[in-house]
C-alpha cells in the first residue's frame, strides 16, 4: 500500500521492504533503487540485492468521480467569491471614482471566474448524472525487477551516494559532481554554499588583517633589530651615519648620495626648528588662543591681531607627520645602505660610484627617475588632502568655529555618533537620503545603459531609414550643456511652468500638477529626465561596440533556431557587459555622486520637513548624499565636520560597492570567453 | 643647440610677465591703503566713485586704492563668516546677521567719532539695529528691508486689497480672455519663507525676542508663539498654503511667468522687475489682513537697515582711517545718492526726508511694521520647518498645538550659555 506519488514500499521477491532501506536514482532515464551501504552493512545476507530496477506500473484510478467532485465543490466557492469581487467592483466604480484601480483589480479578477466555470460545469454534468462518489482510495503498485549485478551501475551508485553523503554533510562538491546535480538542487546547494561560506569568508578577513599585523609587526621588529645590528657590527662610518646621513656614503666614495642624504637630513633639522615643531606642538590641542585684541587709546580704535589658526595647524601638523614619517624611512635607508656598503667593501666588491647611480637612473633605474615625481604629486595632492579632510570629521570645524576667530578643536568620535545613533533626526535623514540615493544610482544607471542599447539597437536595424537622422536628434540634447538644459526643464515643469499653464488652457486639469513639490512625483521626474539627458551619450557609446560584435555569431544563433531575445541573453547582453562593465561601474559611481541633474532640477527638494533641520538645512525627497553635503557646507551655517563625514560615508559606500562590482565583473575575467 | 636657445628664450619670456607683476605690485601709486569692499548689487560703480570722492576730500589726505566687489548683502556676512581670512576690509550686510558676525570676531566695537556720527544722524530704529548687547559695532546704511505686496490691478480689486480673503477669492475667480487663471505668490516654504511667515505671528500679537551678550551670544529668549494667538496665526497660514493657486515663491519674475501671478509678496528691490511686468497695471499696497473666528488680524512686515561693517585690522591706523571712510560712505550725501541710482531707502533721518517713491512709501507707511531684531540662525530653520509641517497638517486645534509644541521645544537648544 503506498500513498499517492510517493513510493514507501518496495516489493523485492515477493517481499515488501520499507522504503527507507533503498536509495532512489535516476540513470540514463531509468530509475533505480538499491540499497543503502548501511543497510548493507549492517544486514547478515550476502546474497541480498543490492541493486534494483524500479519500473512503475499505474494501476487505473477508481476514485475519478470523487475527485471530480470534490474539484467542483472548490470551484463553486471560488466562483461565488469571484461574484462578489465583480459586485464589488461595480459598486467601487459607482461610489467612490478614485479608487478606480480597486474596481480594476476585481474586474479581472472576476474575469479569471470565467476561465474556472469550465471545469465546474464539467463536474456538475457529472453529479447530474448521480454518480456516486467512492471513497476506495488509490493504490499504486510497483513492479520491480532485481538487475544483475552491472559494474557500470554499481559505480554510478557509489557516485550518487556520495554525493548525497556530501549534501547531508554539506561539503563542497567537485564540477563533475555538481554538474550531475538537477537544478532545483543546483540553485539549493549554491545559495546553502553561499550563506555557509560567510563565517568562513568573515573569519579569513579576520585571520589575514591579523597576519597583516603580524607581518607588520614582525618588519618592524627586524627592521629595528637590523639596525641595533648594523650599529653593533658595523665600520666606525656607519656608526658616524647614525646621526650624521650620508657619511658611510662620503666615505665610500658615493658623494651623490651623501649629499642627497645630508641634504634632506638639514632640510628636515631646519623645518622641524623652524616651523615643524611648533605645528606639531600644538596639534594635540589645535591651537589655544585665536585672537589678541588691543584698544589703541590715541586713535581710539581696536586692533586684533590673529595668533593661532586651527586650520592651519590641523594642515602643517599633517604635513609635519608626513615629513617626519619620509625622514625615519630616509634614516632607514642611509643606515641600510652603509651595511651594504661594510659588507661589500669587506668582500672587495666594486662600490658603485656618483656617476654610475646618475647612469642607472637614466637606465637600470630608469623607473624611479620616472615615478619619483608622480608618487610626490600623489601623496602630496591626493593622499593628504583625503586625510586632511577625514581628519575634519573628528573636529569641531564649523561656521562657529572657522578655526580663524574662533578655534575648533578635537571632538573624537561625536560626529559620526551623531550620525550613526538610531532614533536621531540626523541619522533618520542619513538612512533615507542613503538609500535614495542608491535607489537612485541603480535606476539612473540601468535604466539609462538599457534604454540607450536599446535605442541602439533599434537604430543599427537593418531597413531603419535615415539613421543619421535619428542619431542627430538625439545628439542635439548633448549639443547643447547640461546646466542649461537640466535648468530650463526644472522651469518648464514648475507650478507655473508652460506645462502645468498648457495643460490648464486645454482644460485638462484644473490645479498645475506639482512636479516638484511632491516627493515621489519629484523622484520620478528627476530618473525620467535623467534619462533624456543620458540616453543620447550611451547610444554613442554602446553603437560602436554593437557594430563589433561578430556577425557570424548571430548568424550560426539563428541557424541553430535562436529567436531575437535568446540571442540578445546569450550574445549581446554578454558582449556588452564583457565590453561596457567597467563603464558600467564608473557611472553608477558618478550617478551616486551627480550633483548636476539632481540640483539643477529640484535644488534637493521638495523639502521634506518632517526631518528638520539636520546641519542647519533642510533636505528633501531628492536630496542625495552629494547635494545633501553641498547643502550643509554653503548654507548659512556651513556644517564642515558633518560634511566631511558624510564624505567619508560616501568614500566607503562607493569603495565599498565599487569593489564588490569588480570582482563580479566579467571584464576581470578572460576575454577568450566571451569573444 | 637651437633647441636649447628656444628653450631660454622661451622661460624668459614667461617670467617677464611675472617680473612685470611684481613690479606693478610694488608700485602701489601714490596709495596708502589697498583695501577690498563688498558692496550689493548695482551700487559697485556708485561705491567707486564715492570711494575717489573721499580720496579727493578727506582732512588727513588719505588714499586708498579700492576693488570693489559685487557680494549680495544676504550672502555677504556667511562669506565672511565662512571664509574670515578672506573677508573685504569693508563689507555690507543684512541686519539680522550682526549678531553671527559679531559672534565670530569680525567687528570690533566702533570709535567714539564713529558713534557720534551714527546716534547724530540716523534715526532710532537704524541705530538699534547696529547695537548688539548695547554697543554699537557696524555703520546702518539703508532702512527699507521689509515686503509688501504688488499686485496686478485687473485681478485684484482695488476695495479688496486690505483683506487677505477677498485678495484670494478675486486671484481664484479670475480668468483671462484666453482663459487663462491666475496665482498667489509668498515664499512661505521656499528658502528664507520664514522671514514672511514669520509676519502671521506677529500679526496675531505674537512675539519673539531674543537677547544677546556683548560678544553676540544668544542668552535668552522670550517667545510666545506657542499660544492661542500662535494657533490662529497658523490657521491665517494656512489659508495661504493651501489656496490652490498658491506659489511658494517670492520672485517679482512671477508676474510674467507661464502662469502669471496676480500677487507677489515681496521687497523694494523689485520694483522695477515689477513695473516692467504689469506697468500701468502695478498696484502696490501695504500687507493685508487676514480674519480668523470673525476677527481680523492685520499682516506685519518686517523693517531692517542694511549695516556696513569694517573686518577687525592689526594696524590700528588702517583701523581708523577704515573707519572714517565707512562714516564717508553712510553720509546723508552718499545715502542720497545710493537712493538715487537704485532706490534704496536711507537710514540716515535728513536723507529719509527726501526720499520718496511709490514702493518705498507703502513699505514705510505700512499699517503696522516690526523693527527686525537679532536671530540665532537656526531660528529661521525652526520656523520654517513648522510652517512647512502646516502645510501637510490636518489644521484642528490639537495638531497645530502640536506643530507649536515642537517649535517651541527646539528654541532652548539655540541658546548658547
Amino acid at each position: 500500500m503506498s500513498k499517492r506519488g510517493k513510493i514507501t514500499e518496495l516489493e523485492i521477491g515477493g517481499e515488501m521492504l520499507p522504503m527507507r532501506l533503498f536509495m532512489k536514482f535516476t540513470y540514463r532515464g531509468e530509475k533505480y533503487a538499491a540499497f543503502t551501504p548501511a543497510y548493507r552493512a549492517s544486514s547478515s545476507d550476502e546474497g541480498e540485492v543490492a541493486l534494483t530496477h524500479i519500473v512503475s506500473v499505474k494501476t487505473k484510478s477508481e476514485n475519478y468521480t470523487e475527485r471530480k467532485v470534490l474539484f467542483a465543490m472548490f470551484t463553486c466557492i471560488i466562483h461565488i467569491v469571484m461574484m462578489l469581487c465583480a459586485l464589488c467592483a461595480t459598486l467601487v466604480f459607482v461610489l467612490s471614482p478614485d479608487l478606480w484601480w480597486v474596481g480594476m483589480m476585481m474586474i479581472i479578477v472576476g474575469a479569471a471566474d470565467f476561465v474556472m466555470l469550465i471545469p465546474f460545469h464539467r463536474a456538475y454534468a457529472l453529479i447530474q448524472k448521480n454518480q456516486k462518489p467512492r471513497t476506495k482510495s488509490r493504490t499504486t503498485y510497483y513492479k520491480v525487477i532485481p538487475c544483475e549485478g552491472s559494474d557500470e551501475l554499481f559505480a554510478e551508485f557509489e557516485i550518487h551516494f556520495q554525493i548525497l553523503e556530501k549534501l547531508s554533510k554539506n561539503l563542497p562538491l567537485s564540477m563533475l559532481e555538481y554538474q550531475r546535480l538537477n537544478f532545483g538542487r543546483k540553485i539549493l546547494y549554491k545559495t546553502k554554499m553561499f550563506f555557509l561560506g560567510i563565517p568562513k569568508w568573515v573569519a579569513g578577513k579576520f585571520v589575514k588583517l591579523g597576519l597583516l599585523i603580524k607581518h607588520f609587526g614582525v618588519s618592524v621588529w627586524d627592521n629595528i633589530k637590523d639596525v641595533v645590528m648594523t650599529f653593533k657590527n658595523g665600520s666606525w662610518k656607519t656608526r658616524v651615519s647614525y646621526l650624521v646621513m650620508g657619511f658611510g656614503n662620503l666615505m665610500h666614495k658615493q658623494w651623490l648620495r651623501a649629499l642627497v642624504f645630508f641634504l634632506f637630513e638639514v632640510a628636515f633639522i631646519g623645518y622641524m626648528a623652524m616651523w615643524g615643531g611648533a605645528w606639531l606642538g600644538k596639534f594635540g590641542s589645535l591651537g589655544t588662543i585665536a585672537t589678541i585684541e588691543q584698544y589703541d587709546p590715541i586713535l581710539d580704535v581696536t586692533t586684533t591681531v590673529h595668533v593661532d589658526n586651527s586650520f592651519k595647524i590641523l594642515l602643517y601638523g599633517l604635513i609635519t607627520i608626513f615629513f617626519i614619517v619620509a625622514f625615519v624611512y630616509t634614516w632607514r635607508l642611509n643606515v641600510k645602505q652603509c651595511r651594504i656598503l661594510d659588507e661589500l667593501s669587506a668582500k672587495g666588491e666594486k662600490i658603485k660610484t656618483s656617476k654610475e647611480d646618475v647612469q642607472d637612473l637614466a637606465d637600470n633605474e630608469f623607473h624611479k627617475t620616472f615615478l619619483s615625481l608622480p608618487v610626490v604629486g600623489f601623496v602630496m595632492f591626493t593622499v593628504l588632502p583625503i586625510i586632511f579632510m577625514i581628519l575634519v570629521g573628528f573636529t569641531s570645524y564649523d561656521y562657529e568655529a572657522d578655526g580663524y576667530n574662533n578655534l575648533f578643536s578635537w571632538v573624537g568620535l561625536d560626529n559620526f555618533n551623531q550620525i550613526l545613533t538610531f532614533g536621531s533626526k540626523l541619522s533618520l535623514a542619513f538612512g533615507e537620503i542613503l538609500a535614495w540615493t542608491l535607489i537612485w544610482a541603480v535606476f539612473a544607471t540601468f535604466s539609462n545603459y538599457f534604454l540607450g542599447m536599446f535605442v541602439a539597437m533599434m537604430i543599427n536595424k537593418k531597413g531603419i531609414k535615415i539613421k543619421k537622422f535619428w542619431r542627430t536628434i538625439l545628439v542635439l540634447t548633448i549639443a547643447i550643456p547640461q546646466f542649461i538644459s537640466l535648468l530650463y526643464v526644472s522651469n518648464l515643469f514648475a507650478d507655473n511652468g508652460i506645462v502645468n499653464a498648457t495643460l490648464m488652457s486645454w482644460g485638462w486639469i484644473n490645479a498645475p500638477i506639482p512636479f516638484w513639490g511632491d516627493g515621489t512625483l519629484a523622484r520620478i521626474m528627476v530618473l525620467v529626465i535623467n534619462l533624456w539627458v543620458g540616453i543620447p551619450y550611451l547610444m554613442l557609446t554602446t553603437t560602436g561596440i554593437l557594430m563589433n560584435i561578430p556577425q557570424d555569431l548571430y548568424e550560426s544563433a539563428q541557424t541553430d533556431g535562436a529567436n531575437a531575445f535568446q540571442q540578445f541573453c546569450k550574445i549581446t547582453m554578454p558582449y556588452m557587459l564583457f565590453v561596457t562593465g567597467p563603464y558600467l561601474l564608473n557611472s553608477f559611481v558618478s550617478n551616486i555622486n551627480n550633483f548636476n541633474v539632481i540640483y539643477l532640477l529640484t535644488q534637493g527638494g521638495p523639502a521634506n520637513f518632517a526631518w528638520g533641520d539636520v546641519g542647519g538645512y533642510i533636505a528633501g525627497d531628492t536630496t542625495i548624499l552629494i547635494t545633501w553635503l553641498f547643502g550643509i557646507t554653503t548654507g548659512s551655517e556651513a556644517n564642515y565636520k558633518m560634511a566631511s563625514v558624510i564624505g567619508t560615508m560616501i568614500f566607503i559606500v562607493i569603495s565599498v560597492l565599487s569593489l564588490i562590482v569588480f570582482t563580479i565583473m566579467p571584464s576581470t575575467r578572460r576575454e577568450e570567453d566571451y569573444s | 643647440m637651437k633647441k636649447r636657445l628656444l628653450m631660454i628664450v622661451m622661460s624668459a619670456l614667461m617670467i617677464v610677465p611675472v617680473v612685470c607683476g611684481l613690479v606693478g605690485c610694488n608700485k602701489g601709486g601714490d596709495y596708502d591703503y589697498s583695501i577690498t569692499v563688498w558692496v550689493g548689487e548695482g551700487t559697485d560703480t556708485l561705491t567707486k566713485q564715492q570711494i575717489e570722492r573721499f580720496n579727493e576730500t578727506n582732512e588727513d589726505g588719505i588714499k586708498f586704492k579700492a576693488t570693489v566687489e559685487i557680494v549680495s548683502e544676504s550672502k555677504a556676512a556667511g562669506n565672511a563668516i565662512s571664509t574670515p581670512a578672506s573677508c573685504a576690509d569693508i563689507f555690507c550686510f543684512a541686519q539680522d546677521q550682526l549678531a553671527r558676525v559679531v559672534h565670530s570676531n569680525l567687528l570690533m566695537p566702533l570709535n567714539t567719532g564713529s558713534v557720534k556720527s551714527i546716534t547724530e544722524n540716523c534715526d532710532e530704529a537704524s541705530i538699534e539695529a547696529a547695537k548688539i548687547g548695547g554697543t554699537l559695532r557696524a555703520f546702518p546704511f539703508t532702512k527699507d528691508n521689509g515686503y509688501f505686496m504688488y499686485y496686478d490691478k485687473r485681478v485684484v480689486k482695488e476695495e479688496h486689497v486690505g483683506s487677505l480673503e477677498d485678495i484670494l477669492a478675486d486671484v481664484e475667480s479670475y480668468k483671462d480672455s484666453s482663459g487663462k487663471g491666475r496665482n498667489f505668490s509668498m515664499n512661505l516654504t521656499e528658502d528664507g519663507g520664514s522671514w514672511y511667515s514669520a509676519s502671521f505671528f506677529y500679526a496675531t500679537g505674537c512675539k519673539s525676542e531674543w537677547t544677546t551678550d556683548d560678544s553676540g551670544n544668544f542668552i535668552d529668549y522670550d517667545d510666545t508663539f506657542l499660544s492661542d494667538e500662535g494657533v490662529i496665526a497658523l490657521k491665517g497660514l494656512q489659508k495661504v498654503l493651501k489656496f490652490s493657486k498658491y506659489i511658494s515663491s517670492a520672485e517679482v519674475a512671477d508676474l510674467s511667468a507661464a502662469t502669471p501671478s496676480a500677487v507677489v509678496v515681496s521687497g523694494i528691490w523689485g520694483y522695477k522687475a515689477a513695473q516692467q511686468a504689469l506697468g500701468d497695471n502695478l498696484g502696490v499696497a501695504p500687507l493685508p489682513s487676514f480674519t480668523v473666528d470673525g476677527e481680523s488680524y492685520q499682516l506685519v512686515s518686517y523693517l531692517g537697515s542694511k549695516l556696513m561693517g569694517v573686518k577687525p585690522q592689526s594696524d590700528p591706523y588702517r583701523a581708523a582711517y577704515l573707519q572714517k571712510l565707512a562714516i564717508f560712505l553712510t553720509s546723508e550725501e552718499c545715502q542720497k545718492e545710493r537712493f538715487e541710482t537704485v532706490g534704496w531707502g536711507p537710514s540716515n533721518a535728513e536723507a529719509a526726508k527726501e526720499a520718496s517713491s511709490p514702493a518705498l512709501d507703502v513699505l514705510l507707511k505700512q499699517a503696522k511694521t516690526t523693527l527686525q531684531g537679532q536671530y540665532p540662525t537656526n531660528w529661521w530653520a525652526k520656523l520654517d520647518t513648522m510652517v512647512g509641517n502646516a502645510m501637510t497638517s490636518e489644521g484642528d486645534d490639537a495638531s497645530l498645538n502640536a506643530l507649536l509644541t515642537t517649535y517651541n521645544n527646539a528654541l532652548n537648544d539655540l541658546k548658547r550659555s
